[in-house]
């Protein structure tokens, strides 16, 4: 049974003022604060990754602050954390580097995966849930898919962040994760890694993942299994290649990181910044645009800056109060607003009948298993591209748009990351989670498998071939869905083919973008 | 027998109810970028309405009285003939004709995948066809240019190389356009936004409906999410500045023709094929002062074709 206790007025807002305020966010978007309590941190003198600290100019929201009682315990958390081994080699601090990507990265996968499986438009409801029950939900899905999206492209941004990291100490940019689902034990916290269809207790787990250790008696999570409990995984191993180390959270995962950068166990500069400056990727040199940031760490206090700016965008901490905007604080939002609905007793589920873990179940619908294997193709092949292209950045990425005299690394940039995450992954995952999956009744979903660990940089000739494999796949997947209309539906025959036309154009587009670059016609 | 041009000149506000990047180009109400579907409405299109009967009433925004773009209708503003004197020319017959891009056409970006160059955030306009018509539907000029002439036609996605329909590309983009400006009267972006604030918060306390007030709401919501002015940590103009935007588009139009009423102009407008590239039809317009929530924009350019007189 999982089990969140928020503080009452604190983490989840429970008072008259919040709940005008939750109306508010209930139509939220991806930068609108959501009515999140104002929560005061206790003073202490730990590492600055626990440290608060008061920035000024943030919204301060209408709450209680904690009480006494309350602000004794979490100062206890802060300061004893349950770490039982420490960084003291630059190995052991690429493995906590290795082990802070798989999680930025299953976390991201976990999040997409969630909001893919909310019921968004009328199509996704069954034909008797009256129409304005049906557009009330669809306003809340679209408003908890907005956030939940921006927190997994900011886990992306955090993932730039330990590569630039890994770069800085001369390691090569990691992007294998172990796959869905990841048991309990595999990594020291107590909670296992599931692709879980949105419902009570995903938020329970994703809550339990973002939040702040001063929060931690509080937001308690006992594991019941995955998508509610229906699914145990098998016990898990801790990976060897990961060193050990121990940590109950992502924020102490990262103060022991930082620890090797700054205070008294820090590493030598020597070991830290071995690796070229250069190759680091800045998101001002490539346009990501200011909603990414990912900073060039060449120093202790860029290191430092840098992991401070996952801890604050993650779980808030470096603010008092909290920010409203950390993914901790969204999640609380959308917890309060789901739980809202509940109340309203409308009997309508707000996630599709996503099957648990699909990468793990014996998916037996023919369009399902084949949309199940190009969607994992694609994933490898861009997490590839995206290897590729962050192990051959060498600072020359000239100017925008035309990136003059970068390619072929443009190349896997200008493919890698638009238009793979926002024309491939997000639509595929959401096509297929509307395809049946065969078994009892519960629809398909992305199972994000990895078929062994992303190479780094190729000839053209591999990516070419793979995008043609992709290529040739989607056309067949249109087909096979056009072939069977009836049972697949007409928006998810129509949805298929823009897929297949834009991996076409994808692929067409490559092997010019290698060559050329981006054309200034 | 003697060769002239009609020139038609046009303008008014569009709809185009569309998503945004990063949301996928087919994202059906809108999650990640700017724009949303909200309430009773349908989910996107993308198609370019030109014309306010062409749109079911679910979709048609509404903003704050007094604002121009409130009213969808683009429309022929002038017309004349240019080239040597002719009589029996009726060009002014055209004003107030109803401008009509046909085909279901759609601005196409597809998250940068087929454009690139100096801007690569500028967009195709696929399928082109467009219609001028009279309101009795007398005269027609209809005229229609495929992307890329051939086997290709409009399947852009079937090219891997823009320089293809280069033609097609805009000419120019401007970010903040004083042209655009006094086009549409908007000058004061912040103030704009902040009037549609107002008369969105006051519309939620008025209406009855919670689905609609649910929709006010959101886009409330998604404009203070969006602008500077409410939000710093918002792409910087990310609504606001759109306003300004003016891009360009000059092309000529090669396709199959149709052409109505061409007697009332006292001659024949001409329309040849691909080939015929001196009967080719010429367009220069421009699309700006885009209001990302009433997803309205501007439209000026103007039309100039053959025109014969006589033999």
């Amino acid at each position: 049974m999982a089990v969140i206790r928020p503080l009452n007025g604190t983490a989840i807002c429970r008072t008259a003022e919040c709940d005008s305020n939750r109306a508010r966010f209930d139509t939220a978007t991806t930068e609108t604060r959501p009515a999140t309590a104002q929560i005061n941190h206790p003073a202490s003198n730990t590492s600055a990754i626990a440290r608060p600290r008061t920035r000024r100019g943030v919204s301060s929201l209408s709450a209680r602050s904690v009480r006494e009682k309350d602000v004794e315990d979490t100062l206890h958390a802060i300061i004893l954390p349950s770490m039982t081994t420490t960084i003291e080699t630059s190995e052991q601090l690429a493995a906590a580097l290795r082990i802070a990507s798989e999680l930025e990265h299953g976390l991201c996968c976990e999040y997409l995966f969630a909001a893919f499986t909310l019921r968004r438009t009328s199509n996704d409801f069954p034909p008797d849930v009256p129409e304005a029950e049906r557009l009330h939900v669809m306003t809340l899905t679209q408003a908890w898919a907005t956030q939940i999206l921006m927190i997994a492209r900011q886990e992306m941004e955090h993932l730039a962040i330990v590569i630039n990291l890994e770069t800085a100490l001369g390691q090569p940019p990691h992007l294998w994760r172990p796959n869905f689902p990841v048991p309990r034990g595999t990594y020291p916290m107590h909670a296992h890694l599931c692709l879980e269809r949105l419902q009570r207790t995903t938020l329970d787990r994703f809550l339990y993942y973002e939040r702040p250790d001063y929060l931690a008696k509080e937001v308690q999570f006992d594991d019941p299994g995955c998508c509610g409990g229906t699914y145990q995984p098998a016990k898990g191993h801790p990976l060897k290649s990961h060193g050990g180390l121990q940590f109950d959270s992502l924020q102490q995962l990262y103060a022991e990181i930082d620890s090797a950068y700054n205070g008294p166990r820090q590493l030598p500069a020597a070991e830290l910044f071995r690796g070229s400056a250069a190759a680091q990727v800045q998101s001002g040199a490539v346009q990501w645009g200011n909603r990414v940031n990912v900073p060039q760490v060449t120093n202790r206090s860029q290191a430092q800056a840098a992991i401070e700016q996952v801890v604050f965008e993650g779980e808030g901490i470096g603010e008092n109060p909290t920010s409203p905007n950390s993914h901790f604080a969204r999640f609380a939002a959308i917890l309060e607003s789901f739980e809202a609905l509940q109340r309203e007793q409308l009997g309508i589920d707000v996630s599709l009948p996503v099957i648990c873990n699909p990468g793990a179940a014996k998916i037996t619908d023919p369009g399902a298993q084949k949309a199940m294997g190009l969607f994992d193709k694609g994933y490898f092949l861009m997490l590839a591209m995206l290897r590729g292209f962050f192990e051959t950045y060498a600072g020359n990425f000239g100017t925008y748009p035309t990136f003059e005299g970068a390619a072929p690394n443009s190349a896997l940039f200008l493919e890698g990351f638009y238009p793979f995450m926002t024309m491939f992954i997000r639509p595929l995952g959401e096509l297929i989670c509307r395809l049946p999956s065969g078994i009892d009744g519960k629809n398909a979903g992305p199972g994000f498998n990895l078929d062994g660990d992303p190479p780094g940089m190729r000839d053209r000739e591999w990516y070419e071939d793979r995008l043609q494999e992709l290529d040739r796949e989607s056309l067949e997947l249109h087909a096979l869905l056009v072939d069977h209309e009836k049972k697949y539906g007409a928006a998810i025959v129509q949805a298929a083919e823009w897929q297949w036309q834009a991996l076409h154009r994808m692929r067409l587009n490559f092997p010019r973008l290698w060559k050329e670059g981006v054309l200034n016609p | 027998m003697s060769e002239h041009t009609l020139v038609v000149d046009f303008d008014g506000w569009y709809q185009c109810r569309l998503s945004t990047d990063p949301d996928p180009t087919w994202e059906p109400r809108g999650v990640s970028g700017y724009t949303r579907a909200v309430g009773y409405e349908s989910d996107f299109d993308r198609v370019l309405y030109l014309q306010r009967s062409d749109i079911p009433e679910r979709d048609y925004r509404h903003g704050e009285q007094g604002n121009p773009a409130n009213h969808v209708s683009v429309t022929v503003k002038s017309a004349r003939v240019e080239g040597p004197p002719c009589d029996g020319t009726h060009p002014d017959l055209l004003v107030g004709a109803e401008v009509r891009l046909l085909r279901g056409s759609q601005f196409i970006m597809w998250n940068q995948i087929v454009t690139d160059g100096v801007e690569r955030l500028v967009p195709l306009i696929v399928p082109f066809e467009i219609d001028i018509r009279t309101k009795n539907a007398d005269i027609v000029l209809r005229r229609y240019d495929p992307l890329v002439p051939g086997e290709i036609g409009d399947r852009f996605w079937d090219v891997g190389d823009p320089r293809l329909y280069i033609q097609r590309l805009p000419v120019d983009y401007v970010h903040l356009s004083s042209e655009v400006m006094e086009s549409t009267k908007i000058s004061d972006f912040n103030g704009y936004f902040q009037m549609r604030r107002e008369w969105l918060q006051l519309e939620i306390t008025k209406s009855p409906d919670s689905v609609e007030r649910e929709a006010l709401q959101m886009r409330l919501s998604v404009l203070d999410a969006a602008s500077e002015t409410t939000n710093p940590n918002a792409s910087p103009g990310l609504i606001e500045n759109r306003l300004g935007l003016q891009c360009i588009w000059e092309h000529p139009i090669r396709g199959d023709a149709h052409v109505e009423g061409s007697q009332l102009l006292g001659g024949e407008v001409l329309a040849g094929g691909i080939d015929d590239r001196a009967l080719w039809w010429d367009t220069r317009f421009w699309h700006g002062g885009w209001d990302g929530d009433l997803l309205r924009g501007f439209m000026k350019g103007s039309l100039r074709m053959p025109f014969q007189v006589g033999g």
